[in-house]
């Protein structure tokens, strides 16, 4: 029986008064894509954030490994959670190959610099994500869809267990949101990596998720197999929206069509 | 390879460049005449005012620049803002007031507390004021830390002219510590400043990985395992130090540390390995430049360098102002 890679268990967190989050439970297992969707606001990056160590003072019990997270110093935690955000500015020029480099960072000595290693990996990771042709390219010159593999190849250099991934498509049109979305899962898999994702497109997270997790105003309202918790009452629940669910004829997973 | 060359060539002319513009000034020399002061085979007044006034002079303005320079491209990357400058963001005001408040401690209240010292107490002070003034839920707004940094420098020069006027009832001095002059400086300033600009010239490059992981967002930086607030510490103190130096050797010099790091992104990249040693080469070299024009344009009449550098660097923070680099993020 292997460890969930995250679990959390009663999760609390305000901002000044108001409460973002009211008690989360949730866990991933290993080796799955979880989905998590929810209106705006509803707590989903702050939930997020938490996870990756970037939101201090919650409340509640969270686990990465089967370790507290109170206990993991950021470069512990760096080494095991990579996160993708939704997007990336940095504020100077800087080179495709510097971005990917950055994922080595918590792997490196204290004052050491990146050995060959370090390259070896950078470049496997360019690879797979197909952004090595253009490595010595300024970040700031690439399209949206470029953009975001070359953050996905920060995070694969990283070697995390664990994949977070904040809207990472949600930019990007229809064909490299899927072609994105593709690199991202194909990689999960391959690695034998475990992910969390939040998603804005309900359709595109049934399409990538193996299970889902509906959040709305910092509580968990259903999380299960698609089929399970994909319902009309559940997405009325969350996004006050009616719905109708049919079989999407060439994925065989429900397909969502809201009206009003 | 292209870029070492480049650099190597650039700092190659740069030495020569500024021997030759040190013959310039009240007393002129031959190019023949300084080599011959540095070989030992000349002697007699012309020499020693070489040896013991424009050499050190020379070199204090090379390791000033330099160390501006370097701390103004450490503020840039750690705070994700190509305007930050020890003089924009009024680190430079703190400790011309630490300096001032030193002297007015000796003369009126005969109080003697070392000059440098508390110069960077209050360069350490108007820095983290600055910042925390314009931090706004976790983000610092490019164009709010300039204002911030305006206010600070505003208040801290009143206060300084309010000491100097109270203490001495007169503005000549006030001169000195609102732009700046090399004059007069000896080789006990350069022995004082050097190991400060060598020291943080290395700390930055030990740093330097994780100052450009900051250059795209503390959040980012913290989940590739870089402690944000602890890199900026480290940089605001650093800069602190240095220009409190600077500061108490050489008053007020702004606009070092913007252009030259700007010139070097422009030339080398923001993550090529030359960057930080050309930002250290052509700081020097840029107010070596500078103090040899305010040396020499009015003669024997002295300009204060400060107006030289604004005069330079001001063209270059409003260009940096209307470009894509501030315009992305207001």
């Amino acid at each position: 029986m292997m460890v969930d890679p995250i679990q959390v268990r009663d999760l609390h967190f305000s901002y000044g008064k108001e409460e973002v989050l009211s008690g989360i439970d949730l866990e991933l297992r290993h080796g799955e894509v979880l989905g998590i969707l929810g209106p705006n606001g509803s707590g989903k990056s702050t939930l997020m954030g938490i996870i990756c160590g970037i939101r201090k003072d919650w409340n509640g019990l969270v686990k990465i490994m089967g370790e507290d997270l109170h206990s993991l110093s950021v470069r512990k935690l760096a080494r095991i959670v990579s996160y993708i955000p939704q997007s990336f500015e940095p504020s100077f020029d800087l080179k495709v190959e510097t971005i990917v480099s950055f994922g080595r960072n918590p792997h490196l000595r204290r004052l050491g610099n990146l050995t060959n290693e370090d390259y070896m990996v950078i470049d496997d990771s360019m690879r797979l994500t197909e952004v090595y042709e253009f490595k010595d390219r300024s970040f700031s010159t690439l399209s949206g869809g470029e953009k975001q593999r070359v953050i996905i190849a920060k995070a694969l250099a990283q070697e995390g267990k664990i994949l977070l991934m904040d809207e990472f498509t949600t930019h990007l049109d229809p064909g490299h949101a899927r072609r994105v979305g593709k690199i991202a899962t194909d990689l999960v898999r391959a690695k034998g990596l475990s992910a969390v994702a939040i998603f804005h497109d309900i359709n595109q997270a049934v399409e990538i998720s193996d299970r889902l997790l509906f959040i709305n105003n910092g509580r968990v309202i259903a999380s299960g197999e698609v089929w399970d918790v994909v319902t009309p009452e559940i997405i009325r629940q969350v996004y006050g929206l009616k719905s109708k669910i049919m079989e999407n004829p060439i994925s065989g997973l429900p397909l969502v069509v809201f009206y009003d | 390879m292209k870029r070492i060359a480049l650099f190597a060539f650039f700092s190659t002319a740069s030495v020569l460049g500024m021997l030759w513009l040190s013959s310039f000034g009240t007393v002129n020399y031959s190019l023949t005449e300084i080599f011959g002061v540095f070989f030992g085979d000349s002697s007699g007044p012309a020499s020693n005012i070489y040896m013991n006034l424009r050499l050190p002079r020379l070199l204090v303005a090379f390791l000033i620049g330099s160390g501006l320079a370097v701390g103004g491209n450490g503020l840039q990357l750690t705070l994700k803002n190509p305007l930050a400058d020890p003089y924009i963001i009024g680190i430079s005001a703190g400790a011309s007031f630490g300096a001032v408040l030193s002297l007015f401690l000796r003369d009126v209240g005969r109080i003697s507390l070392n000059m440098d010292l508390l110069a960077f107490v209050f360069a350490l002070f108007s820095s983290f004021l600055t910042y925390a003034i314009s931090r706004r839920g976790g983000r610092i707004p490019i164009t709010t830390l300039v204002l911030s940094g305006v206010i600070v420098s505003f208040l801290f020069n009143a206060a300084v002219t309010f000491l100097v006027v109270f203490a001495w009832r007169n503005v000549i001095t006030l001169h000195f510590w609102s732009l700046g002059s090399l004059s007069g400086v000896t080789w006990d300033d350069f022995l004082k400043l050097l190991p400060i600009i060598v020291l943080q010239y290395a700390l930055f490059t030990t740093i330097r990985r994780k100052m450009i992981i900051m250059a795209a967002g503390e959040e980012h930086a913290m989940t590739v395992g870089v402690h944000p607030e602890r890199i900026k510490f480290l940089v605001f103190f650093t800069v602190s130090i240095v220009s409190a130096i600077a500061v108490s050797t050489a008053g007020l010099i702004g606009f070092v540390g913007l252009v030259i790091p700007h010139m070097v992104r422009l030339a080398f990249g923001t993550d090529s390995k030359l960057n930080l040693p050309a930002t250290a080469m052509f700081g020097g070299v840029f107010l070596v430049v500078c103090d040899t024009i305010a040396r020499t344009l009015f003669q024997p009449t002295e300009l204060p360098i400060g107006a030289v550098t604004a005069l330079v660097g001001a063209p270059v923070f409003i260009y940096l102002l209307r470009s894509r680099e501030v315009a992305n993020d207001g």
